[in-house]
């Protein structure tokens, strides 16, 4: 069994092992970080640290999101720091069956293929697992 | 096993800390010989290290220190002086000791370190007493003639003939063995003795340890009881004192007490006798341990955060016990508030170490290097308390280590050419520390010779780091400035004590980054002051907020020079030197560099075309304006550093959250000064140059302007009004003159090209130079404008048309032009003799 917090960011459901998620909350307001690479929507404020704010959007082909919307953010764990991933909604949290966790699709763009994992098929949809490392990366 | 890791490592930590004290303490020591804590506190270092290293095996380790030991018990029995042998020998010997240790932090191993080496060193030196023999031998006879004057000379001279003066250096003087008579303390003897007597008694109990009764091999047994070290002075009350002493009655009796104990303290082996001291001292021992503990640096960085947090919610409750009218809740917020900021402070506090852990290591290194390069220096430490966050701590260390020895060796001269200079032979160094707006400043002052700037400059010239012109307009601070470039050394001959190259440069990097910065002052023939300034903490600093394009940042107010406001009231305006903006202040052009610009957010409005204020900056070499919409407020500030993810970004040093819960991006204001201005040292120059135009009123600033056919043509800058940019359609003709309109007014033009007999070159956009004479402008077409520069060169005539001559600017001949007929050809009534003979 592998274990996800799922999420939605466009039309799709994403997940990321569970054991990496501190917390899913609503976004801060950011503070956005003139000149930075494109997939980083900002810093926040979360507790009294500064947290890099991650929009994978434009990285997943969508148009980035405006300075103003209010997602909500998935806090993961990389190398002990946290990162914050904007996503649309959280989802549940969902044990797969190994079973059910294939390779991404042959046809997935190759520039992809480092941030997503896995998919895996669910009943209804498709859950894309994301590398949690590459994600944060914001590269 | 892991046990005894633990116990290793917390016995290197705790060595070397005792060996940078040791250090120190010898080399004080050496100046005060009779300073008995100093002593002690030497012997219990070496003991503690000699025991542990016996505990833990490491027998070379114990050996050496056994031998230095040994030594040192002769120094607290006063049958030793310290002089410089001895110094050396065992500054030796905490070297391979620090040698040892280091092996032992490696490999876990004592390696293949050599101590017999220094052991027979100090063996030799322990020796060297018997060499000294005859001379000690003199003493008695010697201090026949100052005991006959005493009644009980039979007494006195049954001791003293007793004595096997063990001090070579005193042997010759008979007011010497008055002193020896005269030293002080003897416990056991004093324990005897009636309170009145006591003085008496302690006088003849110095004697007691070196009569035969107590030979000088077992003297660390006496040497327990009778901790005396002769001083090198003599007092003649002393002798008076010894006299009366010798007259007393009891003389005799206490006498044969003292010397009753201490032949029954010579039953103790040589050995047995440092054994003795840990009673004495482990007293002290755990008196330290128990008023500190060692803590993980990161388990305080935790605790600094979880404080941070803290704050944050006490901040949260605050507001929420204000909206609820709970009398109760209020004031326990406000309680909690109280103590949520001690804490903080007390966090604070625990990362501060004074200086003096950082100058513990100087005294050592001063007199290493004065005895290698023949100088004598005094070392003065001011304000060794001063404390500073432990990680700029270790940051300072080697940059000052690096001033330290360079004062040394290149600042304070040789004795005998001080002395022909006037000056005591000993030079002085100081350093100092204090507190001053918030950062810690360190000086480190020597008063030697000092560094002649024109010197400075030649060698720069000299090394191509700079050509002849840049270093003529250079003022004396700018060029001890130069000292700090890359590659720059001063030092006539290189050394094997510092001039290798690698100097000011690396010191100056190495403050800058930890925020510091760092300058020098010299006077010739006076002295060399050089001064970092470092902030206090790297986690917090002061620092003013600004704001942005709608976002807040911070700019460390270290770099801050001054603010100035630009709105509609401003008497200047910005102006433009070709693309770049400039800002006219006090006389001097400051290149502003626009912030919206700099973070890639200009909507291609030119600079200073709204509101803002001008931050005057220092950062570097650089002098320039930042310019930014608003400035909210200075504020305290604690630093986090970037994530990974914005280390490429290098215009940040840090984010902050602010008192509103907002997090501000920290500007690296050394960054952005790189970026923005690419030719830093011609604009440094410029600015610096025209206040040396106010001064001496004998250069002036010439604006360069390229003009057709490549060439270069130079204008004197004072009487320009402002650059203009204008389509060449705009340009107009009135008779047989070519004007534009502008701001309503008419403006005549003309091309220097033309007026110099040049071929212009076809342009959709000319660029004029005004000059202003009273209402009156005119205007000058140039092609492009190059640079601002100091007129300092020769001027050679030439017998050109427009030409009133030629001066050579950064190695290009450049032509100067004649201004008065130039804008006589624009206009014909530009009236401006004022301005002309100030540019002709």
């Amino acid at each position: 069994m592998n274990r996800y917090v799922t999420f939605t960011i466009g039309d799709d459901l994403y997940g990321v092992d569970v054991l990496r998620v501190q917390e899913a909350l609503r976004a801060h307001a950011r503070t956005r970080v003139p000149l930075a690479p494109p997939g980083i929507a900002g810093v926040v404020n979360l507790r009294g640290q500064v947290v890099v704010t991650v929009d994978l959007r434009p990285r997943l082909g969508l148009p980035a999101l405006a300075q103003d919307a209010e997602p909500m953010m998935v806090v993961v764990q990389v190398d002990g720091e946290p990162v914050s991933l904007l996503v649309d909604e959280i989802g549940d949290v969902l044990d797969v069956p190994v079973d059910d966790v294939g390779a991404p699709p042959e046809t997935l763009d190759p520039d992809l293929r480092p941030l997503i994992r896995s998919a895996c098929t669910l009943e209804d949809r498709l859950l894309l697992v994301l590398d949690v490392d590459e994600a944060a990366s914001a590269a | 096993m892991e046990d005894i890791d633990e116990i290793v490592r917390e016995f290197l930590v705790e060595s070397y800390e005792n060996l940078d004290q040791l250090d120190r303490d010898l080399v004080e020591l050496e100046e005060n010989p009779g300073d008995r804590p100093l002593l002690s506190s030497v012997f219990r270092t070496i003991h503690t290290i000699k025991g542990t290293s016996g505990f833990l095996a490491f027998s070379r380790l114990e050996r050496v220190t056994h031998a230095g030991e040994n030594l040192l018990v002769e120094l607290r029995d006063g049958r030793r002086q310290m002089d410089q042998v001895t110094t050396d020998v065992l500054l030796r010997t905490v070297d391979t000791v620090r040698l040892l240790l280091d092996a032992i932090e490696r490999t876990g191993g004592e390696g293949d370190v050599d101590v017999d080496v220094v052991v027979e060193a100090i063996v030799a030196v322990q020796e060297g007493r018997t060499a000294a023999a005859p001379a000690a031998a003199a003493a008695p006879a010697a201090a026949e003639p100052a005991a006959e004057a005493s009644p009980a000379e039979a007494v006195a001279r049954a001791v003293e003939t007793a004595t096997d003066v063990p001090h070579p250096r005193e042997a010759p003087s008979d007011e010497t063995a008055a002193q020896v008579a005269a030293t002080v303390a003897a416990p056991t003897a004093g324990a005897v003795a009636t309170p009145d007597k006591a003085p008496t008694i302690k006088q003849i109990a110095k004697r007691v340890p070196t009569t035969p009764a107590a030979p000088p091999a077992d003297g660390p047994g006496a040497g327990d009881v009778t901790p005396v070290l002769p001083t090198p002075h003599v007092d003649p009350a002393a002798q008076r004192a010894a006299d009366e002493a010798l007259e007393a009655a009891a003389v005799q009796a206490l006498a044969t007490a003292a010397l009753a104990d201490l032949s029954s303290g010579h039953e103790y082996t040589p050995t047995m006798a440092p054994a003795a001291a840990p009673l004495e001292e482990v007293g002290t021992l755990r008196g330290a341990s128990e008023s500190s503990v060692r803590i993980d640096v990161e388990l305080l960085d935790r605790l600094m955060r979880q404080v941070g947090e803290l704050v944050l919610v006490r901040n949260r409750l605050t507001r929420l016990a204000a909206e609820s009218q709970d009398v109760d809740l209020t004031r326990s917020a406000q309680q909690l508030n109280l103590i949520a900021s001690e804490l903080q402070d007390g966090v604070m506090r625990t990362r501060m170490q004074p200086i003096e852990n950082v100058w513990a290591k100087m005294p050592r290194v001063v007199r290493d290097l004065a005895a290698t390069c023949g100088r004598e220096v005094r070392l003065e430490l001011v304000g060794g308390e001063t404390e500073l966050d432990r990680s700029l701590l270790e940051a300072v260390k080697d940059p000052l280590t690096h001033l330290v020895r360079n004062a040394v060796d290149h600042g304070i001269e040789p004795p005998a050419e001080r002395v022909a200079a006037g000056k005591p032979s000993h030079g002085t160094l100081e350093l100092r520390a204090f507190h001053a707006g918030g950062q810690v400043v360190v000086e480190v002052r020597d008063d030697g010779r000092g560094i002649d700037p024109q010197k400075v400059a030649e060698s720069a010239v000299r090394k191509g780091l700079r050509t002849p012109e840049q270093v003529a307009s250079l003022g004396q601070a700018e060029m001890l400035g130069l000292l700090f470039l890359p590659g720059f050394s001063t030092a006539a001959a290189v050394t094997n004590v510092s001039g290798r190259g690698v100097g000011m440069d690396v010191v100056r990097t190495r403050i800058e980054a930890v925020g510091g910065t760092v300058d020098v002052e010299s006077t010739v023939g006076v002295g060399t002051s050089w001064r970092l300034r470092i902030p206090l903490t790297l986690a917090i600093m002061p620092s003013l907020s600004v704001e942005c394009d709608g976002d807040v940042y911070a700019v460390p107010q270290v770099h801050v020079l001054e603010l100035v406001a630009l709105d509609e009231r401003a008497e200047q305006a910005v102006e433009h030197v070709h693309d770049a903006p400039v800002y006219r202040l006090r006389g001097e052009l400051l290149p502003l560099v626009p912030l919206r610009e700099v973070l890639g957010l200009s909507d291609g409005e030119p600079a200073g075309s709204r509101p803002g204020v001008i931050v005057v900056v220092q950062a570097d070499d650089n002098r320039f304006g930042l310019l930014v919409d608003r400035v909210l407020a200075t504020e305290e500030i604690v630093v986090t550093p970037l994530a990974a993810q914005l280390k490429s970004v290098s215009t940040y040093a840090g984010t902050t959250v602010l008192g509103d819960g907002r997090v501000a991006l920290i500007l690296d204001m050394q960054s952005i000064a790189r970026e923005a201005m690419p030719r830093e040292h011609e604009h440094a120059s410029v600015g610096h140059a025209s206040t040396v135009v106010e001064e001496t009123h004998e250069t002036e600033q010439l604006l360069v302007a390229r003009i057709g056919e490549g060439r270069l043509v130079a204008m004197p800058l004072a009487g320009v009004a402002r650059l203009e940019h204008v389509r060449s359609e705009e340009v107009e003709t009135v008779g047989d003159r070519e004007v534009v309109q502008y701001r309503g007014s008419i403006l005549p033009l003309a091309r220097v090209d033309s007026l110099v007999g040049a071929t212009p070159e076809d342009r959709d956009e000319l660029l004029l130079v005004v000059y202003e004479r009273g209402s009156r402008s005119a205007a000058l077409v140039v092609e492009d404008i190059v640079d601002i520069v100091e007129d300092h060169a020769e001027h050679s005539d030439i017998d050109a048309a427009g030409l009133v001559g030629s001066t050579v600017v950064h190695g290009r001949v450049t032509e100067l032009l004649d201004l008065r007929a130039a804008l006589l050809a624009a206009d014909h009534d530009f009236e401006s003799d004022e301005l002309l003979e100030g540019a002709a």
